[in-house]
């Protein structure tokens, strides 16, 4: 990814307060780039806190409404659940970076049995980068307002998607999150291997949900469940 | 007969010699005798034979009596059956009750714990609260104590100065009496002296200088009059300062009952600490003894000890319970057997008896046979005799009729020998009938001593039928086991495949190594391992061991860790709803002023003060004036409305009395609505303001 340090795409935010900001220049910034702080933060405080509070795994008091990027979005408070989630995001931050993620999946499985419930997947592909002949205009870069609107409809589905889900007892279920990345990417020695912890069953259905896409990635949402 | 010559006989006298060579006429006599001697068998015979009918007899009656005694033996081992299938039912009920009781124990030691651990919360909470609140005491007190004692002050001054007054106001009446008697003395001297000098010229300077100063002193009447005027009004404004200490009365009056709310609830704390000093002093005590270093784990462990004290005390009661039945089982049987025996050495007696008639009989029938075989010699003799006879005869003359005789004879001979064989086998019979009865009264002796013991084989049995379950228990275990491991290499072998394609792929599925699931997982595994660690070895455990395993230990600290773990959990959660709770109602308020324009403000339980957005002083940074507020009692809302505020309640010092009392008059007192008289004040202040 060293190559891309010296890249020219610039990301070009309209609005009250005109902010540029070079993807690559920022990644000095301890926030990241924006793409990267959209993805985490789609990651961390849509996707896998919504889907803690949406499908119960933790009681409805561990949660604050935290107003972010015009959403009312359910955040945990539990110190444990925090903890879990930003160790995860510190390193998702460089797997991104390095483009070695390619799918997060939130797995909520049973307490009693331990099997696997409900598998959210996030699939996060490297946008591809379109030829462009030199009489043809740079593609203008997406603007942090597209990219949460999007964001936007994926957490609104994801938030509908409790009416057709399978009720799940409060309390009864736990949850893991597991990272695909590729071969070369580096490991840290607390995180290891693991099956993938499909759901298993003659009656599993599949739903996609919307993607939504930064400049650099496209993230795609899917959730697979067992109609028992 | 006594003549008869017979080995039955004492001495029998044998013919002699001579004898066979005696007259016909005494050998006549000599059969004669003879067959007196065949009657006197036959008779014998006969008496026989009806001793062995009446034998029969009773031997029928003894095999009918025995062959009931058999069956009521039977019919007590059936009972006897059906008792230990009863006290087996009971005792498998008593196992599932005593299990249910044990998960009961264990439910309510549960429980136990949370109440102890919510109540140690709840003494918490309240110490907390308690210090809170005798914090808040101490100040409102002292605070009450400055008001009361500004108010006395102020009180105080403002009496003095009304006395003051007063007494100027006294000063004043005097000044204007003496004033006024002046006048009038003056008058008289005007009088007295305008009289004589009426008509005189200077006499009229006189009265222009008498009625000057008379203007003068009358002007001073008038000050001093409006000066009264002035002092009244300050009275009146001083009587209005004293309806407002005594609202400061009544803030006080409820600021003591709260007072009073909150030594009562500091008594309680006092009572709780009491109480929790003696339960200290006692964990202290059990500690000095016991010497541990945590006096609630020793005593949690002492709870826990006690409790399987119990459970253990349980179970002796119930083995003892058990025992005491099979002994008691055990004696009825011994008295059974007793009984039993009792009976059986009667029927040997019985049998013994019978065996020495039989053997008297048997003699008897052995001496008939002799008697026989002596009859029959003597036949032989008579018929070598007779033969003897023949050839005499023969050579003298034909005996026909001895032949006869001695053919009816012999007839009757055969008869008599088929009839003793008859007999014979008859005899055979009845010994043979008496070895099986014999027999049988052995196997009917054997019975109950097999009946004694028939209960300790079943439970032997039993419990060897237990260890074959147990054995073939394990070998599925075992054989689980072993499918266990093949599938878990199954599944490491396709791993292994999975994370070669993975590779192969280029990919990897990575986790936290310490997340939720495993985090559950691990605690759920260590749990598991101590219960099969427990129940082995409570397997393993001797019924008459009194030793607890160390498992057990191990398992119900666990258990313990599990349940301060989810306590722990508990009381965030609980602490979460509390802040919920708070932010909330703070909410709530701050939308109730938003929209409708009042803050709350909960003076007592019954009485709330509402303060007006528009009320002048509301945005002074010393806070609201004394003046402005409303107060609601909330115990007369339900009731006439016009009881619930008044308009001693209402203190607003923007705005006109009368106008307040104007809006109450009709809002509430005519209209008996509080919410309308709300909203026509808070539009009359803002009007005011607005034309401020």
């Amino acid at each position: 990814m060293d190559s891309t340090r010296n890249s020219p795409n610039v990301v070009e935010l309209r609005g009250s307060s005109r902010i540029v900001s070079d993807f690559f220049g920022k990644l000095q910034d301890p926030m990241g780039p924006f793409w990267i702080q959209s993805i985490t933060d789609f990651f961390s405080e849509y996707s896998i806190h919504s889907i803690l509070y949406q499908r119960g795994i933790y009681p409805a008091e561990d949660f604050q409404v935290r107003k972010k990027y015009g959403l009312n979005m359910m955040v945990s408070i539990n110190e444990e659940v925090n903890a879990y989630v930003k160790k995860i995001m510190s390193q998702l931050q460089k797997w991104i970076k390095s483009g070695g993620l390619s799918k997060l999946v939130i797995v909520i499985s049973s307490k009693d049995s331990g099997k696997v419930v409900e598998r959210w997947q996030f699939d996060v592909k490297i946008a591809e980068k379109q030829e462009t002949s030199h009489d043809q205009e740079e593609p203008r870069p997406k603007l942090k307002e597209e990219v949460q609107r999007e964001i936007q409809t994926v957490i609104r589905q994801i938030t509908a998607a409790v009416t057709f889900l399978p009720q799940l007892d409060n309390g009864d279920h736990s949850f893991n999150v597991l990272v695909y990345t590729d071969g070369e990417s580096v490991v840290p020695n607390e995180w290891i291997d693991s099956d993938p912890k499909d759901v298993e069953g003659d009656n599993v259905e599949n739903v996609n949900f919307r993607n939504f896409s930064t400049d650099k990635h496209k993230v795609g949402a899917l959730v697979s469940y067992s109609l028992t | 007969m006594d003549s008869a010559s017979s080995p039955f006989i004492e001495s029998p006298n044998y013919p002699p010699d001579e004898f066979y060579i005696q007259e016909p006429s005494r050998q006549e006599d000599e059969l004669n005798v003879l067959k007196n001697r065949v009657e006197y068998y036959k008779y014998q015979l006969s008496q026989s034979k009806s001793e062995q009918s009446l034998l029969l007899e009773e031997f029928e009656l003894e095999k009918g009596e025995l062959h009931k005694k058999l069956r009521e033996i039977g019919e007590q081992n059936d009972s006897l059956s059906s008792d230990q299938r009863f006290v087996l039912d009971q005792k498998s009920a008593l196992e599932e009750a005593n299990r249910i009781l044990r998960v009961r124990v264990e439910e309510v030691e549960k429980m136990s714990q949370t109440k102890a651990k919510e109540l140690q919360l709840t003494i918490a909470e309240m110490s907390k609260e308690v210090s809170i609140l005798s914090n808040t005491l101490d100040d409102v007190t002292s605070q009450n104590q400055e008001k009361a004692q500004n108010s006395n002050r102020l009180l105080e001054s403002k009496t003095a100065e009304i006395e003051k007054l007063r007494e100027e106001l006294r000063h004043q009446e005097t000044l204007t009496q003496r004033a006024n008697n002046r006048a009038d003395e003056l008058n008289q001297q005007l009088n007295s002296r305008v009289n004589p000098y009426k008509d005189d010229s200077d006499s009229a300077a006189a009265l222009r200088l008498l009625q000057s100063e008379y203007s003068i002193q009358q002007e001073h009447v008038h000050y001093l009059e409006r000066e009264v005027l002035d002092n009244e009004r300050k009275i009146s404004a001083l009587k209005g300062k004293r309806d407002y200490i005594d609202v400061l009365k009544e803030e006080k009056a409820a600021l003591q009952r709260q007072i009073e709310a909150l030594r009562t609830t500091e008594e309680r704390k006092n009572q709780v600490e009491r109480e929790n000093a003696k339960l200290q002093s006692k964990i202290d005590s059990w500690f000095g003894i016991i010497g541990q270093d945590d006096p609630t784990q020793l005593f949690e462990q002492l709870k826990m000890l006690k409790i399987e004290k119990e459970l253990d005390l349980e179970i002796i009661n119930r083995l003892k319970g058990e025992l005491s039945s099979a002994q008691e089982t055990n004696i009825s049987l011994s008295g059974d057997k007793l009984k039993l025996s009792q009976k059986i050495s009667s029927l040997q007696s019985s049998i013994t008896e019978k065996e020495i008639e039989s053997t008297v009989s048997e003699r008897k029938l052995t001496l008939a046979r002799q008697e026989i075989e002596y009859l029959k010699e003597r036949i032989e003799s008579m018929k070598s005799e007779q033969h003897l006879w023949t050839k005499r005869r023969k050579t003298e003359s034909a005996p026909e009729n001895s032949d006869a005789t001695i053919a009816e004879l012999n007839l009757q001979l055969k008869s008599r020998e088929s009839k003793i064989n008859a007999l014979n086998s008859f005899n055979e019979e009845l010994k043979r009938m008496l070895d099986q009865q014999s027999s049988k009264v052995d196997t009917e002796q054997k019975i109950p001593d097999e009946d004694f013991t028939s209960k300790n084989k079943e439970l032997i049995q039993e419990v060897q039928a237990r260890s074959r379950e147990i054995q073939r228990l394990e070998e599925a275990k075992q054989k689980l086991a072993r499918e266990n491991l093949d599938i878990r290499s199954q599944l490491s072998l396709s791993a292994a495949k999975y994370q070669e394609l993975v590779e192969k792929k280029g990919l990897r599925i990575l986790q936290l190594e310490d997340n939720p699931t495993s985090q559950h997982e691990r605690i759920s595994k260590q749990m598991l391992e101590a219960l099969t660690l427990e129940n082995n070895e409570l397997l393993g455990k001797s019924v008459t061991s009194e030793t607890v395993p160390k498992s057990v230990y191990d398992r119900l600290l666990l258990e313990q860790e599990n349940i301060k773990r989810r306590e722990f959990e508990a009381s965030k959660r609980l602490q979460r709803l509390r802040e919920v709770y708070s932010r909330k109602t703070g909410e709530f308020n701050q939308i109730i002023y938003k929209l409708l324009g009042y803050k709350l403000e909960f003076l007592s339980d019954t009485k709330l003060k509402l303060i007006s957005k528009f009320f002048p002083n509301f945005h002074q940074v010393d806070g609201i004036s004394e003046d402005d507020y409303i107060i609601i009692d909330l115990a007369n809302l339900k009731s006439p409305t016009t009881s619930a505020i008044s308009e001693s309640n209402v203190k607003v010092g923007g705005l006109p009395a009368k106008v307040v009392s104007n809006l109450l008059g009709f809002w509430v007192q005519e209209k008996n609505d509080i919410s309308c008289f709300l909203s026509a004040l808070n539009l009359q202040l803002f009007e005011e303001q607005e034309n401020k």
